[in-house]
């Protein structure tokens, strides 16, 4: 196949990936197409119509293996969590599809908790939190089975602390977890004020930005807006990490987060905690959620207070991992 | 339950000869009864739609309404409309295979008939039901009727194939113009249904295990006793957000319907709806345009084939 005109009428009229590049060796495929098609290689007559096909033929084979899905391109799925797909679009955005259509439900309370942080929380705070891109539903043909769809955006290059707690098994630095449990206080603060309890303040749910100290809390499904109803279901395998009110169906309240935020932070520090930030954390998890804070803005100045008087004033501590 | 295709034929064919021999719709009621009738008996019930080969994807649509004195005429006007809105909801598409349960909720701290729930049908065999459901004409006097104890029946005793199979849930409209209790009584739920519950349900739990499986609507008609009271609408927004809808217009209820349902299913949008209304010679499109101009729409429905990768698995959570 070195004829243009051949070349120029096979990515015009390929259909699918197999059709234009071949089962055998695509990308030897593509590289011959390339050079056949390439501008600077044909003459003027066919130079137009030999463009175009070259920009089609290079633009395909970058979005090869993907689909288009919703104006979105989709590739492989990046992130399997408890209920829903993770599916990377690119530049922080993914596209989270749940399992099972029964959770969609799930999905929803994680649209109205972000739509109702986005609308009334202190936009300087907002990059603590995902950003709700788009939201909509898909209907498989076959099946009729319905799924709601969301598209959210953060910052790149993200890690969860449950990541980090594999990197670093012997537990980590306080000084270290210090400024991931400020920030960490600073995103609660946002969504409490707003009126939103996130519910599972959980290791997979914390992601940091390591190099520029960056903290979002992510998955927002088992949130309650306005004290609306109980936290609608726990991850078995924490199921000690909510604080008693969540396994009793009551209604979580800021200190719920609070106490779950503090067991992240414990739970990283391993035994390199030293006692101060033990006994503040051991004030943040009473089992008693009226005798648990229920500010984080408040807890926050506390917190600082506690880690001046431990390590003195702050500075910034590159974090490698 | 729940085969069958809806005929308005056959409905008006049964309101003629209703009307013929001077029976009201609500003839068992009339006819002075006031005990359930046995087959509106939630006792021990599990009501059921689902597919099948004539409706392969089946979506339930539960209308229950306050039959209490406080309602007036509303659950006749009701009654009377129904028939035509459920043919425009086929008519026009907006839900292709709707099944279609009514009931009636009275108060069950003095009503002898305090919760009467029908089947889940597909064609004219609903009216029957609605032809069996006793209007109370009582009702507490304290502005409070069991609304609760309706939600909890359609939380824990009904089974919709659109919802387990599909992931999508029914409608349940609630229309009444009063509060609920605020919590589901143990020793009602044992009395009426006939659960073995040890514990009271606060309201908002049963709320919120009700709108995990049907997409939940509270509509106060004018016209109705409480209707005007500011306190009635704040009680169900605070419940529902804005799935509380207020109607100027009682006898626009059944286009309110199945408008909701045409947006719901992504059949229509709200423009497109009210002059679908308007061509079938509804004179209410205001009230209905009214009320459903604040419902928050579930966005876009895309259909097309699924993503690349596996939906396989399950989830790795464990619900309250």
């Amino acid at each position: 196949m070195t004829d243009v005109h051949d070349a120029i009428r096979l990515v015009n009229e390929a259909h699918t990936d197999e059709d234009l590049f071949g089962t055998e060796d695509p990308h030897r495929r593509y590289l011959r197409l390339a050079a056949v098609l390439h501008p600077d290689r044909v003459e003027a007559g066919t130079r137009a119509a030999a463009t175009e096909a070259f920009v089609t033929l290079t633009t395909r084979w970058r979005a090869r293996g993907t689909v288009v899905f919703g104006g979105y391109r989709v590739g492989a799925v990046t992130h399997a969590g408890d209920i829903a797909n993770l599916y990377g679009l690119g530049a922080g955005q993914f596209l989270k599809q749940p399992r099972r259509p029964a959770n969609n439900d799930l999905i929803e309370r994680e649209v109205r908790a972000l739509r109702r942080i986005a609308e009334q929380g202190d936009p300087r705070y907002l990059p603590y939190v995902p950003r709700l891109v788009d939201t909509f539903r898909h209907r498989e043909p076959a099946t009729g089975a319905e799924r709601r769809i969301n598209v959210l955006g953060s910052a790149p290059h993200l890690m969860s602390l449950a990541e980090v707690a594999r990197r670093r098994p012997d537990g980590l630095d306080p000084r270290d977890v210090a400024w991931m449990w400020r920030r960490l206080l600073v995103a609660l603060g946002l969504s409490h004020r707003a009126g939103v309890v996130h519910g599972a303040v959980l290791p997979e749910h914390v992601l940091i930005e390591p190099t520029e100290h960056g903290v979002v809390l992510v998955d927002w499904c088992y949130s309650v807006v306005d004290s609306m109803d109980h936290v609608p279901a726990v991850v078995p395998r924490y199921a000690d990490w909510y604080p008693p009110e969540v396994h009793k169906r009551q209604i979580p309240r800021p200190g719920t987060d609070i106490a779950m935020a503090t067991r992240c932070m414990t739970a990283l520090m391993g035994d390199r905690a030293p006692a101060p930030l033990l006994a503040f954390a051991a004030g943040c998890t009473l089992p008693s959620p009226g005798a648990r804070p229920d500010d984080a803005w408040r807890l926050l100045a506390e917190l600082d207070d506690v880690l001046e008087r431990l390590y003195g004033a702050r500075t910034f501590r590159p974090l490698h991992l | 339950m729940g085969s069958g295709v809806w005929s308005t034929d056959v409905y008006d064919a049964a309101d003629r000869y209703r009307r013929s021999t001077g029976r009201s719709a609500f003839a068992y009621s009339d006819s002075g009864a006031r005990t359930v009738h046995p087959q509106l008996d939630p006792r021990g019930a599990v009501r059921e739609s689902r597919d099948s080969a004539e409706h392969p994807e089946s979506i339930s649509i539960a209308v229950l309404f306050d039959v209490t004195g406080s309602m007036r005429d509303v659950p006749r006007v009701l009654q009377t409309k129904l028939p035509k809105l459920l043919g425009l909801l086929l008519r026009k598409s907006y839900a292709r295979d709707p099944q279609i349960m009514f009931g009636a909720i009275g108060d069950a701290t003095c009503d002898r008939v305090p919760l009467q729930i029908g089947q889940f049908e597909s064609d004219n065999r609903m009216d029957d039901d609605l032809g069996r459901i006793v209007l109370e004409g009582g009702g507490g006097g304290q502005m409070t009727e069991s609304y609760e104890l309706a939600l909890y029946f359609m939380a824990r005793h009904t089974e919709i194939d659109c919802f387990a199979k599909r992931g999508r849930r029914g409608y349940l409209f609630v229309i009444g113009d009063e509060l609920a209790y605020d919590r589901v009584k143990a020793r009602e739920v044992r009395n009426i249904i006939g659960d073995d519950l040890h514990e009271d349900i606060p309201l908002r739990r049963i709320v919120s295990e009700v709108r995990r499986r049907y997409d939940t609507y509270f509509l106060v008609p004018h016209g109705a006793g409480h209707a005007g009271n500011p306190k009635v609408l704040s009680f169900w927004r605070d419940l529902l957000g804005q799935n509380a809808l207020e109607l100027d217009d009682p006898a626009a209820v059944c286009e309110t319907i199945a408008l909701t349902v045409g947006l719901g299913e992504d059949a229509i949008d709200l423009d497109a709806g009210l002059a679908d209304l308007a061509e079938v010679g509804s004179t209410v499109t205001a009230s209905v345009s009214n009320a459903l101009a604040p419902v928050a729409r579930g966005g876009r429905v895309l259909s097309t084939w699924g993503l690349p990768g596996t939906l396989q698995g399950d989830d790795r959570i464990s619900r309250l």
